[in-house]
């Protein structure tokens, strides 16, 4: 029976028996059962794929949004679309952050907040993601009154896999972080010239005129949440 | 066209062809053409061999395994073939129906031993169920009791373990 489960002798079939395990499983607890395993779930596409660490490659599969990070960031994922419709999150706000489990100082924010965490490395989708970003002034009653727009594809430096949670977090908080009120997000599956499949995000980000009176502090994410980006890169989204 | 359909009532009709099989320990297993068919390696086999009335050598499978897989095939006679196109099925569930879990209720060694068997002979149904059964073990089991379950030795340093566990512990259910 070594035969199989360690997958010494028969690799392909303990491919096979962790391609049917539920994604939560493979990530969590069968890569510290032994090195064979650890090895076959860093190494192999299709598990790689089922952990959204690479896209898919059939151009013909619906559209999946990673239901481990909707899991812990609800506010960003309404569900997933389906092959021509957008979908619009609610309306999400620093508050809104701090009323994730994670934003408080516990063993769990611990978890969520080490850099090497996870969470960090995934793909929203099992498409590649592109994030642009609008931004409006004078809040939600007057959305759209000068907005100036972004390409999408010159917002965010993204690879083969577009957009990862980690950037986006860092970009979500950088946001905050510069007095934008709220945030809605909208996905879109589009294709590419090629025909290849991907998922626009579009966040939209709600600002107010002299906004400086109410800026927004994340009192209560303590330590204070870990950013990637530098203040200018970030910048640099909202400058053509 | 029509004379194809004639020819395939033709065979219908008629008594079906036994196969005989050898297997490595050495038993005489009789199986109906059509059942052993769902193997895509006995199908190969078949088209390429003349019939010579002669005991087929299985190799790598036993009797108590064969056996086993021949139940499978006949209870599964009349599935429809595999089409080979298995990407949309690869978010598949882990529902297995109630006769194949029954016929999965083995011990651990017959179970891979029919996961082999699957695998060498080319019978992709046998081989889905076989692997769904056994993530069935694997899901919502911590890694300890994984190990405890197949016998796997832990070749972890607790350093490289507790590694592991800090980069995914976000994901853990609590």
């Amino acid at each position: 029976m070594d035969a199989v489960t360690s997958g010494r002798r028969a690799p392909e079939l303990l491919e096979m028996i962790l391609e049917n395990v539920p994604p939560s499983d493979l990530l969590v607890n069968c890569q510290r059962v032994c090195k064979n395993w650890r090895h076959m779930i860093q190494a192999s596409l299709p598990l790689r794929q089922a952990l959204f660490m690479e896209p898919s490659a059939n151009v013909s599969e619906i559209v999946w949004l990673n239901p481990l990070l909707a899991r812990s960031f609800p506010f960003l994922f309404p569900g997933s679309p389906a092959r021509h419709r957008r979908l619009n999150s609610s309306c999400f706000g620093p508050p809104s952050l701090e009323s994730q489990r994670w934003s408080t100082e516990t063993q769990f924010h611990r978890a969520f907040f080490r850099p090497e965490s996870s969470w960090r490395k995934m793909m929203l989708a099992n498409y590649p993601t592109r994030f642009g970003v609008l931004e409006t002034t004078g809040g939600l009653e007057i959305e759209m009154a000068f907005p100036w727009r972004i390409k999408p594809t010159s917002t965010v430096q993204d690879g083969p896999k577009g957009l990862l949670m980690g950037r986006l977090w860092d970009i979500m908080t950088l946001a905050f972080a510069r007095n934008f009120l709220y945030m809605t997000v909208t996905w879109y599956p589009r294709r590419d010239d090629a025909g290849h499949p991907y998922l626009l995000l579009e966040g939209t980000v709600h600002n107010i005129d002299n906004a400086e009176d109410i800026r927004y502090e994340f009192r209560s994410l303590n330590p204070p949440v870990r950013l990637d980006v530098t203040a200018e890169e970030f910048m640099e989204l909202f400058e053509e | 066209m029509s004379e194809q359909t004639e020819q395939n009532a033709q065979v219908e009709q008629s008594a079906p062809q036994i196969l005989t099989f050898c297997t490595n320990d050495n038993a005489i297993l009789e199986v109906e053409r059509d059942v052993a068919e769902r193997s895509v390696l006995i199908r190969h086999l078949l088209e390429d061999l003349p019939a010579s009335g002669q005991a087929i050598p299985l190799q790598m499978v036993n009797e108590a395994v064969m056996k086993k897989v021949i139940e499978w095939c006949r209870h599964h006679q009349k599935d429809p073939p595999s089409t080979g196109d298995d990407d949309d099925s690869r978010r598949k569930t882990t529902d297995i129906e109630e006769w194949d879990q029954k016929f999965m209720q083995v011990d651990q060694e017959m179970l891979f031993e029919i996961i082999l068997a699957a695998n060498f002979l080319d019978i992709k149904g046998l081989l889905d169920v076989g692997c769904k059964t056994v993530a069935n073990m694997i899901k919502g089991k911590s890694p300890e009791e994984i190990r405890k379950t197949f016998n796997i030795q832990n070749d972890f340093t607790p350093e490289e373990e507790d590694q592991i566990r800090r980069e995914n512990e976000w994901a853990e259910d609590r």
